[in-house]
């Protein structure tokens, strides 16, 4: 059984139909990509599975659990860790308040943080300094280990490259390849199909709010439409 | 030179009061970024319960004032909580409404005319210092003042309820992601709303002695000038913005020749236009946007 399964899920903004039946299955351990141009309707179907955004039809189940009606406070309980696109750190809080902030079970924060601040050193030479100091790549890190504290089973990242400078985009997915190989699951997504296949082991395709195409990364790496974007992104 | 400080200690207290009233304000703004229309209200209907249980018993009276106050927020609070989801609009039209409807109850209950009493009315006896003279519901404002910040101070950077309030004020989807619950996080900012206005309407009736359906009016429109002043969305900010309004206030009452006197207000608000022009963010920007990459 899949870990988190969206099942023909579609979400509409006012008049606006942004999702379209999506269906995205996530198996434990497994890595997933989803990749597409700006605007196909990734960002909107994580917020979605958050429950950010309202759902029209469709449901989403997490560890067997229909997740579909619970709000974002409730589903940060579930086990799902949501780093979402632009890092959305509280930039005026210091970077211990930020991973305050994080669900965690009652005594276990210190533990928690010291391990986080093991695998982001950076994080532990500026634990007191507020967050908006951090470059983007420090920023990302943040963000990804604020996630990680509460120990989630599924860690869904929304564009982490967006906006670093290219040698800390191979650092944060040096980070994310690492976190994988310790079993963590991880939704990936990414306007930049090259690094997202680098990554996964499954891609979906979204266009105008839709799946069109899904496979395992071997495969959708042989599919030209891809690769005709000029960033890398699929067309 | 006598006149110059007695005119800083006048700016002083009314800009302490001003703080207090846009403290009120911006907590709510903060976390929720709605207006909330209703606040005068809730300034008045402290009043009112000051004015009558504090006639017995002052003492009896502010604690009835900030319970009556409190409650009230949290009412309030339960009113506009279904409103949260739909437009901004929504919210600001929802607090629109509770504000008539507590200006008509009082209305119905109270009348329209003034109602006089002599709570805290031993408070407007003047302590002298050299040539100055202050009185003690003055020190009792600035003290009050001092004491709420302090609190608020260590509310918001001591305890786990003041990051979460911090961090809903900055990012609310966010704060709710890691798990942040609004429907208990929001109620603590309209308690500490409730109480700022109990406080105020303690010291706005201690220094008339009367209370009426409009007594929150005025309040509110200097505690949303002095906001938008200071900065919208910052706690600094809103106490920056009651200060300087109420410094600007004194020392214009203090030094217009008297046929411009009846100006006083009008011209200090001309200055906030002004300031508002070279500052449009207002004296303390909301928050630090800076993104580096």
């Amino acid at each position: 059984m899949a870990l988190l399964e969206i099942d023909g899920m579609s979400v509409v903004y006012g008049r606006q139909q942004a999702v379209t039946g999506v269906s995205i299955n996530v198996g434990d351990g497994e890595a997933v990509g989803i990749v597409g141009v700006n605007g196909a309707g990734k960002s909107t179907t994580l917020n979605a599975v958050f429950g950010l955004a309202r759902k029209r039809s469709g449901s989403v189940q997490f560890d067997g659990r229909n997740i579909s009606a619970k709000t974002p406070e409730e589903i940060s309980s579930t086990g799902l860790g949501y780093v979402p696109e632009g890092r959305h750190i509280f930039s005026t809080l210091s970077v211990r308040e930020n991973m305050k902030l994080a669900r965690c079970p009652r005594g276990e924060f210190q533990s928690n943080l010291e391990e986080m601040l093991d695998q982001f050193p950076i994080l532990g030479e500026r634990i007191d300094e507020p967050a908006w100091t951090l470059s983007g790549g420090e920023q990302q890190q943040l963000a990804i280990a604020r996630a990680l504290i509460s120990r989630p089973r599924l860690l869904i990242l929304d564009e982490p490259s967006l906006g670093l400078a290219p040698q800390m985009v191979e650092r944060v997915f040096a980070v994310v390849r690492r976190l994988h190989e310790t079993g963590l699951s991880i939704l990936l997504v990414e306007q930049n199909a090259g690094r997202c296949l680098g990554l996964v082991s499954r891609v979906y395709v979204m266009q105008k709010g839709r799946i069109v195409k899904e496979g395992t990364s071997l495969e959708m790496a042989n599919e030209d439409s891809l690769w005709t974007s000029p960033k890398g992104g699929p067309a | 030179m006598t006149y110059f400080a007695q005119a800083l200690i006048q700016g002083l207290t009314l800009g302490a009061l001003y703080a207090q009233f846009a403290l009120g304000i911006a907590v709510i703004f903060g976390v929720m970024r709605m207006m909330n229309f209703a606040y005068g209200e809730l300034i008045m209907a402290g009043g009112y319960a000051f004015l009558i249980v504090g006639a017995s018993n002052p003492i009896y009276g502010v604690i009835t004032a900030l319970v009556v106050t409190a409650v009230l927020a949290l009412i309030l609070e339960r009113i506009v909580r279904p409103l949260r989801t739909r437009e901004a609009t929504a919210m600001l039209v929802g607090t629109f409404a509770v504000s008539y409807l507590l200006q008509a109850l009082a209305t119905l209950i109270f009348g329209a005319n003034p109602k006089t009493g002599s709570a805290g009315s031993s408070l407007l006896q003047t302590a002298s210092v050299g040539s100055l003279s202050i009185s003690y519901l003055d020190i009792l404002t600035l003290c009050s003042s001092v004491v709420l910040m302090v609190l608020l101070t260590l509310l918001l950077n001591r305890t786990r309820t003041g990051l979460r309030l911090r961090a809903v004020a900055e990012d609310s989807s966010m704060a709710r992601i890691l798990g942040v619950r609004m429907n208990v996080v929001i109620p603590v900012a309209f308690v500490v709303s409730g109480v700022l206005a109990g406080v105020a309407a303690v010291l706005l009736v201690a220094q008339t002695g009367t209370a009426q359906p409009t007594l929150g009016v005025n309040p509110l429109l200097i505690a949303f000038i002095a906001t938008i002043l200071g900065g919208l969305g910052t706690f600094r900010g809103a106490v920056a913005g009651g200060m300087l309004l109420g410094l600007v206030t004194a020392f214009l009452s203090f030094y217009l020749p008297s046929s411009a006197k009846p100006f006083t207000s009008s011209i200090g608000y001309v200055a906030v236009i002004v300031v508002l022009v070279l500052l449009p963010n207002g004296l303390i920007s909301s928050r630090n946007l800076r993104t580096r990459v």
